[in-house]
């Protein structure tokens, strides 16, 4: 296949050999303006920047969603947990055993699952950059286009890091190699076997088949039977994966617990608005505006850039008068595909956006590359100059480089800086219904009167968190209120959950207010309402007096005698 | 033809050569800038000219686009009244029918000229509501020709379409709300301005500049940034000598300097120098609300500018709005000799800069207060559009993946722009005039705009009904405007919007003014508007009913003097009992 350079592998490596030939065709390069190449230097430089940008989020807490994945692991690693069978999330398996690994590999605490992220983080940063000089054949858009995935995924601050979405970039771009730089039999059934991983962390994100089956017909335009053959090999790679799901399934005997959770999305999807003037209103009002939120004005600006380019050079390449730009137009496909699961899930929020940081910040990265190229080229006037500058500054402005600036680096150097007391403030302001201050008073107030064996049963929507600060690991399988306080919730999970607080009378007792979470409920119920639902408001009254009451929570304990 | 008459009448013979042999589209703008600068030589070049050119075709396609765009441009005539637009046609009333003076008898935040020419309009078309979106369409019309015939003379005809088309349907998009405001007559002063700076620059033509910016402080002060472009321009885009172009700077300073004294002009005149104080001392104490901290400011500037551009402004449009910033950030191959287009391109890139800064300094992000930018936008989209056309229309053909990608992301593109904003505020106009309010109300519920206009028909009808003459009407409100704009009432009050009345920074004689007028005057009619919290504005959740009971002795004259004659979801209208 052609590298969009007209240089194979086999050149590169003689190249590598030629010092000389490459030192002149470097010179030759900067002479023509249009292509640069980093040196050796200049490539740690841009690796120490990505690190630099990474690195902060080493300090960032757990967020509600990651806390779910850290308690579910903790089950799985002490209690020998099966997903779906013993616990009760959404999300595909793989997620909860990722976090399990981290754990079993470096140890049961935050930082272990950050370090792991970060590792995949830079490794995803690390893969774009290859993967662009090998297909791009520019340097400096491969620099570009790392840095501003680093930079995108930096901005997500701690709630938003660390989710399924934040590990489909990885994937997502060794597909992309396999599908259009190794193209053999073996890489199209590799790259369908990622597909299903992307399945495995979010269902949703299985579109990346589409990306693969589409981008044979489209983008490398592959004789038709040759593309047929291809996407039959990625089906089957694809198919290879969710053999050993169903294996997981049957042998753990989570199929009821699937079921179960199929029936509870079943009922979610039923409460987001539907119609055409509903999605028309989707699509017109919130897609945009959440899409610039998440990704910043001057990348979808950017994207939209590329989009140009690259029907332009789509023409060109036909013509035989240029390169084709097989990578860009790889990474558009995707970016709809991938556009189009977000309005299929109907949720808009910058963690769910996350899936389109790899392709972003690949296309984007090409367009920004050819817009600074080209105001280099023009800047010979001072009104250019000038321009240039504003320009830069409205693009760093409207970049994702504030949002790194006010969610990652703001508590990482505060952290440092100042003490974890400032550090806990800080979150207090950023967190919108559980401070963190107070969550961690709950947890100490826990932590304190338990011994072991001691149980907590949390009613709250951030139940994995309090189960976190209280060091305490769920024995029940349902941590999280929305699974209860929907009203299309499985009545057994219910049921379930009264059962425990009525016969195993947890010593600990977590109620949260206020937390109304409409957009998963479908009712405007916070989890103290499940006191009444559930008909433990009797049980609470009678065997349990309050530990600690704060602005948003009760802990109740257990009386003694009381059993 | 000789033309030896004044600019007017020069306007009015190169229309005529217009209407006749067919000008060139491009013309316009001659005609607009000549009849602005009194250049009758230059009229006379153009109407000789434009015999020499007698293309029926050009001639017909002419007027086929002028038509087209007229038509396009029909909402902004069949809206009904917005809010602010209410308050503007109600002081504008009053000017006509009371001679009423901005300050002395009207309360407003913004400088004179608005309300003077809501007057004019009615004193032209009749006192109705109607009166000023004629005006209004009018003169949306003729931006649009104007900025077709600038874009037009630099670049192509069909651009210059392409730029008017982009302004009448951005335009329309904005809403009845969003038009017919202070914002909405930028174009109308900034593009002549734009064409003076490029195709004349004699010394006339800079205090002409400089005397259109002064219009539009006199419209609203924060939308006199045209000047400080028209400097900038000057001083970045130019080549000739730096004494010159700093001449040239000075002479539009001159200009707008002059202009701007017809404001302490006005307020001498009219006695308004007492109202003009209150209203400073009113603006501060809205500032320092305004005002929560640099970070605050910051961080509203961040989430609010994108939002807009991603929504009312659209991604669309902003796409093509960047690539016309982009073209103009060109350098030119010989020094001292810049390309017409780019430095016209340079002027509205510098332009919409310096108004996006004065929005950010205003801190008000709503999209209206950023519909100064649609001149500058409908020029420079329209330059980034035809750039990325031309840019793939020649690389034809454009293959398998070229031909899918253009085919889903032209639909996209589309739906993403403000044709779809302008089709829905479209359809407004439309059920206002077919379906009339219940219509209307039914597409801005009255959730989310704070009022129907069946509840503000109702309560009109209720009051012209039943009033005798002398019977005056109070109403305390975020729609003052509307209230009486329904019930065919001129204010005898000068303060009637309820923000002058709620905001613990409003002079205090304000609120004795009002608590006298009801209680001395007691108005035959008084209408409060009950869940108007405005907070962004007054800084305080009170609302307007709140605001008027809690002037002392208000609560307890409604009570026993008054009774509630008309009870909506919005309003409550008391009529004083029969002596």
């Amino acid at each position: 296949m052609n590298n969009g350079t007209g240089e194979g592998p086999r050149t590169r490596r003689k190249n590598k050999r030629g010092g000389v030939a490459r030192r002149v065709a470097r010179r030759r390069a900067r002479r023509a303006g249009d292509r640069v190449e980093l040196t050796r230097v200049a490539w740690i430089t841009v690796a120490g920047l990505i690190l630099l940008i990474l690195a902060p989020t080493l300090a960032l807490p757990l967020g509600p969603d990651s806390s779910m994945f850290f308690v579910s692991a903790q089950k799985v690693l002490h209690e020998g947990a099966v997903h779906y069978r013993d616990i009760v999330d959404v999300k595909p398996p793989l997620v909860y055993h990722l976090y399990a690994a981290a754990m079993f590999l470096l140890g049961e605490s935050v930082i272990a699952v950050r370090i792991v992220d970060l590792l995949l983080q830079l490794a995803t940063c690390a893969l774009i950059a290859g993967l662009i000089r090998r297909i791009g054949a520019s340097d400096a858009w491969a620099a570009a286009g790392a840095v501003l995935y680093a930079l995108l995924y930096g901005s997500l601050g701690y709630a938003y890091t660390m989710q399924v979405e934040s590990w489909f970039g990885l994937v997502l771009v060794a597909t992309a190699w396999l599908a259009l730089v190794r193209r053999t039999r073996i890489a199209f059934v590799a790259a369908g076997a990622l597909s299903g991983v992307a399945l495995m962390l979010k269902f949703p994100l299985a579109v990346l088949l589409g990306s693969v089956v589409l981008g044979e017909w489209l983008v490398a335009a592959a004789e038709p039977r040759a593309a047929l053959r291809n996407s039959a090999l990625a089906f089957a790679g694809f198919l290879g994966v969710l053999l050993p799901f169903v294996l997981y399934l049957v042998l753990g005997n989570a199929v009821d617990g699937f079921f179960a959770v199929g029936e509870f999305i079943t009922g979610y999807a039923r409460t987001k608005p539907r119609g055409p003037v509903a999605l028309a209103s989707e699509l017109l009002g919130s897609l945009p505006v959440r899409t610039v939120a998440a990704l910043g004005l001057v990348v979808v600006v950017a994207i939209i850039g590329a989009l140009v380019l690259t029907v332009r050079d789509a023409g060109r390449a036909t013509r035989g008068s240029g390169a084709p730009t097989p990578l860009t137009q790889w990474m558009l496909l995707s970016l709809g595909l991938l556009t189009a699961s977000l309005v299929v899930e109907g949720k808009y929020y910058a963690y769910q956006m996350s899936r389109l940081y790899a392709p972003a910040a690949i296309a984007a990265g090409f367009a920004i590359v050819g817009v600074v190229s080209y105001l280099w080229r023009e800047s010979r006037s001072a009104f250019v100059r000038i321009g240039s500058v504003a320009v830069a500054i409205v693009a760093v402005i409207f970049s994702p480089i504030p949002g790194w600036l006010w969610f990652t680096v703001a508590p990482a150097t505060t952290l440092l800086a100042r003490g974890e007391a400032a550090y806990d403030a800080y979150f207090d302001r950023m967190a919108l219904y559980y401070p963190r201050s107070e969550l961690k008073r709950v947890g100490a107030a826990i932590d304190a009167a338990r011994v072991p064996d001691d149980r907590v049963l949390a009613l709250s929507s951030i139940g994995a968190l309090v189960h976190y600060h209280s060091g305490s690991i769920p024995d029940h399988r349902v941590y999280h209120s929305a699974f209860l306080l929907a009203e299309f919730a499985p009545q057994e999970w219910r049921d379930e959950f009264r059962t425990y607080a009525l016969e195993r009378h947890p010593r600990f007792i977590v109620v949260q207010r206020g937390d109304v979470l409409t957009e998963l409920t479908g009712n405007d119920r916070s989890s103290d309402a499940l006191v009444a639902i559930l008909g433990i408001d009797s049980l609470l009254a009678t065997g349990y007096e309050p530990l600690l009451e704060t602005k948003r929570f009760v802990v109740y304990r257990r009386m003694s005698g009381s059993q | 033809m000789r033309l030896r008459s004044g600019g007017f009448a020069g306007a009015f013979v190169a229309g005529w050569e217009f209407v006749r042999g067919g000008v060139r589209w491009t013309y316009i703008g001659e005609m607009l800038v000549s009849t602005v600068s009194g250049s009758h030589q230059k009229l006379e070049h153009v109407a000789v000219e434009s015999r020499v050119i007698p293309s029926l075709a050009r001639s017909r396609s002419t007027w086929l686009g002028i038509a087209l765009l007229a038509l396009l441009l029909l909402p902004a005539a069949l809206f009904p009244p917005g809010g602010d637009a209410a308050l503007y046609y109600v002081s504008g009333q009053k000017i006509l029918h009371q001679g009423a003076a901005h300050y002395r008898d009207i309360v407003d935040v913004k400088p004179p000229l608005i309300y003077h020419l809501y007057a004019a309009a009615a004193a032209i078309f009749g006192s109705t509501v109607w009166s000023f979106r004629l005006l209004d369409y009018l003169l949306q019309l003729v931006t649009a020709l104007g900025i077709g015939a600038l874009v037009g003379r630099y670049s192509s005809r069909r651009r210059g379409f392409v730029a008017a088309l982009v302004y009448v349907i951005f335009y329309c998009a904005q809403s009845f709300n969003g038009t017919a405001i202070t914002e909405s007559y930028v174009g109308l002063l900034a593009i002549p301005m734009i064409a003076l700076q490029l195709r004349r620059r004699n010394a006339l033509d800079f205090i002409v500049i400089g005397a259109l910016a002064g219009l539009l402080f006199l419209l609203k002060y924060s939308l006199a940034t045209p000047l400080a472009a028209a400097i900038a321009a000057e001083l970045l885009l130019f080549a000739e000598p730096l004494a010159l172009r700093l001449r040239n700077a000075a002479l539009a300073i001159g200009g707008f300097l002059v202009s701007a004294a017809m404001l302490p002009l006005y307020l001498a005149i009219t006695d308004g120098w007492a109202g003009f104080g209150e209203m400073n001392a009113f603006i501060a104490g809205y500032m320092r609300n305004q005002s929560p901290g640099l970070a605050a400011a910051v961080q509203e500037a961040l989430t609010a500018l994108p939002s807009y551009f991603a929504d009312e402004y659209s991604l669309t449009l902003l796409a093509a709005s960047v690539a016309g910033v982009l073209l103009a950030l060109r350098s030119t191959r010989v020094v001292g000799e810049r390309d017409r287009e780019t430095q016209l391109l340079g002027l509205a890139t510098i332009n919409a800069a310096l108004m996006i800064v004065g929005v950010v300094i205003e801190q008000k992000y709503r999209a209206f207060h950023l519909s100064r930018l649609l001149p500058y936008a409908a020029i420079l989209s329209s330059a980034g559009l035809a750039w990325i056309v031309s840019r793939v229309r020649a690389q034809r053909p454009l293959g398998r993946y070229g031909r899918l990608a253009l085919m889903l992301a032209l639909p996209v593109a589309l739906a993403l722009s403000p044709l779809s904003r302008y089709a829905l505020h479209g359809a407004g106009a439309l059920l206002w005039v077919t379906r009339g309010d219940a219509g209307f109300d039914r597409l801005y519920p009255s959730t989310a705009l704070g009022y129907s206009f069946v509840d503000l028909r109702t309560i009109g009808e209720h009051i012209r009904g039943s009033r005798a003459p002398g019977d005056e009407l109070y109403v305390s409100g975020s729609v003052a405007g509307l209230v009486h704009a329904f019930a065919d009432d001129v204010p005898a009050s000068r303060i009637y919007h309820s923000a002058f009345l709620i905001a613990p920074y409003a002079p205090p004689m304000w609120r004795e003014e009002i608590r006298r007028f009801i209680l001395e005057r007691q108005p035959r009619f008084v209408v409060v508007q009950l869940r108007d919290s405005m907070e962004e504005m007054t800084g305080t959740r009170l609302s307007s009913e709140g605001a008027l009971r809690s002037l002392p002795g208000v609560d307890s004259l409604l009570q026993w003097e008054y009774d509630t004659a008309v009870t909506t979801t919005d309003f409550e209208l008391y009529e004083r009992r029969r002596r």
